[in-house]
């Protein structure tokens, strides 16, 4: 269990008289005044609507197991039919809610405990049949409190400087976006026409079964596939810039290290489609020696060469582990 | 239910704590758990505070809820509601409160409920204040809005002349008044028949009445506490010493200092009867007779004293110093009777001039716990990484957000 960690949740509804839309999640927390030590229970976030003098109040209400321990209201508009956009936060000892970009709730706990493989949430109803829309769990919820940019600062820099120590991929996106994601995959691409496929192995620094976290806190990270595929190995991670996010981070550290043990290469036919973090499927019969190979990988790098009317792609990607 | 985070007992100076996080915030909301003791504390969240004394507040205090802005150390109230009903739970003391402030763009709000029920009251329905124009800017500085607590003990108070925890007055400085109501806390709240208590620098004293001698505002007499004037000597007068034209005065213990009025002794040695006689080193006593003409024998020739008094006294402190010293002043006032120490076998302790005295009802404030947020968003990855992508002239997405559309049946078997 851990004391840090986070969740982040944004939904669309529109009120409907009687119905609650709750946010079930498996962490651990006790009161804001709670006495240390006590048993923690299991946190709640339960949103509704209410309507006092014409005025229509959103109304978030913080329950641990099946107990009220906190609720306050915010004006939001007069009684007319108003989509509530909502986002709730939770990070650390903190549960932060907003209601269409305003900040209408907050409540401190007092204890926490994070599941370590992450936070389970669930959204559910009482009282009436409720419509949700734009239901979003982001991949990259660590809170920030603040982040400090010179002016000299290029995006690159800025960005980094948010970023901090995270294997954050970025990618360049169709309509001159920016792509940020730990772990996202693309589209699934066959290969087709491979003319030379390399598989090298060797193992790097990056990689560990066992990860001591070093980072605002002291953690730990365990990587069952590492331990099966090399062995038990026992390294540091310091991410001593991060306050948050830091056995996530190291849990990625681990799992593509792991990936880039095994990477491959290959020359193929010209295929415009693909692109990084594109899943690539091999799946053929090589011509000479007749070998058959099964392979997938995911897409690091793509290198399009065209001399004399010739032309080829070279791909290289790590391969991609079943529990990636 | 609750463990006590914080206890406030010094009177008369506001205690300010600000927070580290957040550090700065213009919009806010601010939560404490507090309880108060006594008729004249104030417990208080601040926000937009520049510094320890320019701040915008919202408090609680006997039987009020009130938001104040504090300009250069100064209170104003801008908004105060009465609660002191009884039978609807108003604002008491010792009762513990939860206490919320809040800010949205120049709208401040205030909330109090007590801690056995969950719910707050509805956001506004309590007090809130709209900024006027006519308030003035409403920070003093334009970037830090720092937000906090504060506890406040303002009781009456007045400043002593001197007193030594030995002595059993303690005199009152001569125009000491309160600035806010120009009069004096000593005459208008310092109860002259019952006993009270009193606190001096966190030391407590009993007192049993008080010698209201300078009635200030009153016109009879139409004299007001007098001095400081240079203390001379202190000795014990025999006679023919204690003798003018014919007259006796009570001779026996006396200190000179230098206040001269040429009055005729045996129509005036009782004029300043009753005074406190407050000396800057701490000591005091009662008068009992003036002579207004003293005089000694030098060289075998009689010298009158052409700039001093003679103040006549059988309880004139032993320990007065004598004429080694010209430095201590000496006031004619009032004082506070029947002094000692509350707590047995206090050391003993010099009070300078000028020192306040406050009135002590064990005043306190306890605060139980603090929590406060920008009310703006709290930042993740996601939505820097999203505003910075905006300032730079593209956009962010985060391909591994999870995005859906759902319809939530009710589970009727689950909490409604």
């Amino acid at each position: 269990m851990n004391e840090y960690g986070g969740i982040e949740m944004l939904f669309t509804f529109i009120p409907v008289s009687g119905g609650f839309i709750w946010l079930n999640t498996d962490i651990l927390a006790t009161s804001s005044y709670a006495t240390l030590g006590i048993t923690k229970e299991l946190l709640h976030v339960k949103v509704h609507s209410e309507v006092i003098s014409n005025i229509q109040y959103v109304v978030f209400s913080t329950y641990l197991a099946h107990r009220l321990v906190d609720q306050s209201n915010y004006p939001i508009a007069d009684d007319t039919e108003t989509a509530y956009e909502i986002r709730i936060f939770i990070y650390d000892q903190y549960v932060s809610a907003y209601c269409n970009d305003l900040g209408v709730y907050w409540y401190p706990l007092r204890e926490v405990e994070y599941p370590v493989d992450g936070v389970t949430a669930t959204l559910s109803s009482t009282g009436a049949i409720m419509e949700l829309t734009d239901v979003m769990r982001p991949e990259l919820f660590d809170q920030r409190e603040a982040v400090y940019v010179d002016y000299e600062s290029n995006t690159e820099s800025a960005i980094q400087s948010i970023v901090q120590q995270r294997p954050i991929e970025i990618n360049a996106g169709v309509g001159r976006t920016l792509e940020f994601t730990y772990s996202a995959e693309k589209d699934d691409i066959s290969a087709v026409f491979v003319k030379n496929y390399r598989l090298m192995l060797d193992d790097n620094l990056q990689m560990s079964s066992d990860g001591i976290v070093y980072w605002a806190d002291v953690g730990v990270s365990i990587s069952n596939d590492t331990a099966e595929e090399v062995g038990l190995i026992t390294r540091m991670y310091r991410l001593s810039e991060l306050n948050s996010g830091a056995i996530q981070a190291a849990r990625v550290y681990q799992r593509k290290a792991l990936e880039k043990r095994k990477m491959v290469a290959l020359t193929a036919r010209l295929d415009p489609r693909i692109e990084c973090r594109d899943v690539y499927h091999i799946d053929l019969v090589t011509t000479g020696t007749q070998r058959y190979i099964q392979d997938e990988i995911i897409v690091e790098g793509i290198t399009i060469q065209m001399e004399d009317g010739k032309y080829k792609m070279s791909i290289t990607g790590r391969r991609k582990t079943q529990s990636g | 239910m609750s463990d006590l985070k914080l206890q406030i007992t010094k009177k008369g100076i506001m205690q300010t704590y600000f927070s580290q996080r957040p550090f700065s915030a213009w919009n806010f909301d601010c939560i404490t758990r507090a309880s108060f003791h006594g008729e004249y504390s104030f417990v208080g969240l601040i926000g937009l505070a520049s510094d320890d004394n320019n701040f915008i507040i919202g408090y609680l205090r006997n039987g009020f809820a009130g938001i104040a802005k504090m300009r250069d150390g100064v209170r104003t109230t801008l908004a105060e509601l009465v609660d002191d009903d009884p039978s609807t739970d108003g604002i008491s003391e010792d009762i513990i409160y939860d206490v919320r402030f809040w800010h949205r763009d120049g709208l401040f709000g205030l909330e109090y409920k007590l801690p056995t029920t969950v719910v707050w009251p509805t956001r506004g329905s309590q007090l809130t204040y709209s900024w006027k124009k006519t308030d003035g800017p409403i920070v003093t500085i334009d970037d830090i809005f720092h937000v906090g607590i504060l506890a406040l003990i303002d009781p009456p108070r007045f400043r002593t002349t001197g007193f030594k925890s030995n002595q059993i007055h303690i005199p009152v400085l001569p125009l000491d008044r309160n600035p806010v109501t120009n009069k004096s806390d000593f005459l208008e709240y310092f109860n002259d028949v019952l006993p009270g208590q009193v606190d001096i620098e966190g030391k407590i004293f009993t007192y049993t009445s008080c010698n209201r001698y300078f009635l200030i505002d009153d016109p009879t007499p139409a004299r007001l506490p007098c001095g400081p004037y240079q203390f001379r000597i202190a000795r014990n007068i025999k006679a023919p010493y204690n003798a003018e034209d014919g007259f006796h005065f009570q001779g026996g213990k006396s200190i000179e200092f230098l206040r001269f009025a040429w009055l005729v002794g045996a129509d005036h040695y009782l004029d300043d009867v009753g005074t406190t006689i407050g000396l800057s080193n701490g000591f005091s006593f009662v008068n009992e007779q003036t002579q207004w003409k003293p005089w000694v024998i030098t060289t075998n020739q009689r010298v009158t004293y052409l700039e001093r008094s003679r103040y006549y006294s059988e309880t004139v402190p032993p320990r007065v110093p004598d004429n080694s010293t010209f430095s201590d002043r000496v006031y004619i006032t009032n004082s506070l009777e029947g002094v000692a120490p509350k707590e047995e076998n206090m050391a003993e302790a010099d009070f300078q001039e000028g020192t306040f005295v406050f009135l002590d009802d064990g005043d306190k404030i306890d605060f139980y716990g603090f929590s406060a947020t920008s009310g703006d968003h709290d930042y993740s990855i996601r939505t820097l990484l999203k505003a910075f992508a905006q300032i730079a002239g593209t956009s962010a997405s985060f391909p591994a957000d999870t995005m859906s559309d759902m319809t939530l049946l009710p589970e009727l078997e689950w909490m409604s």
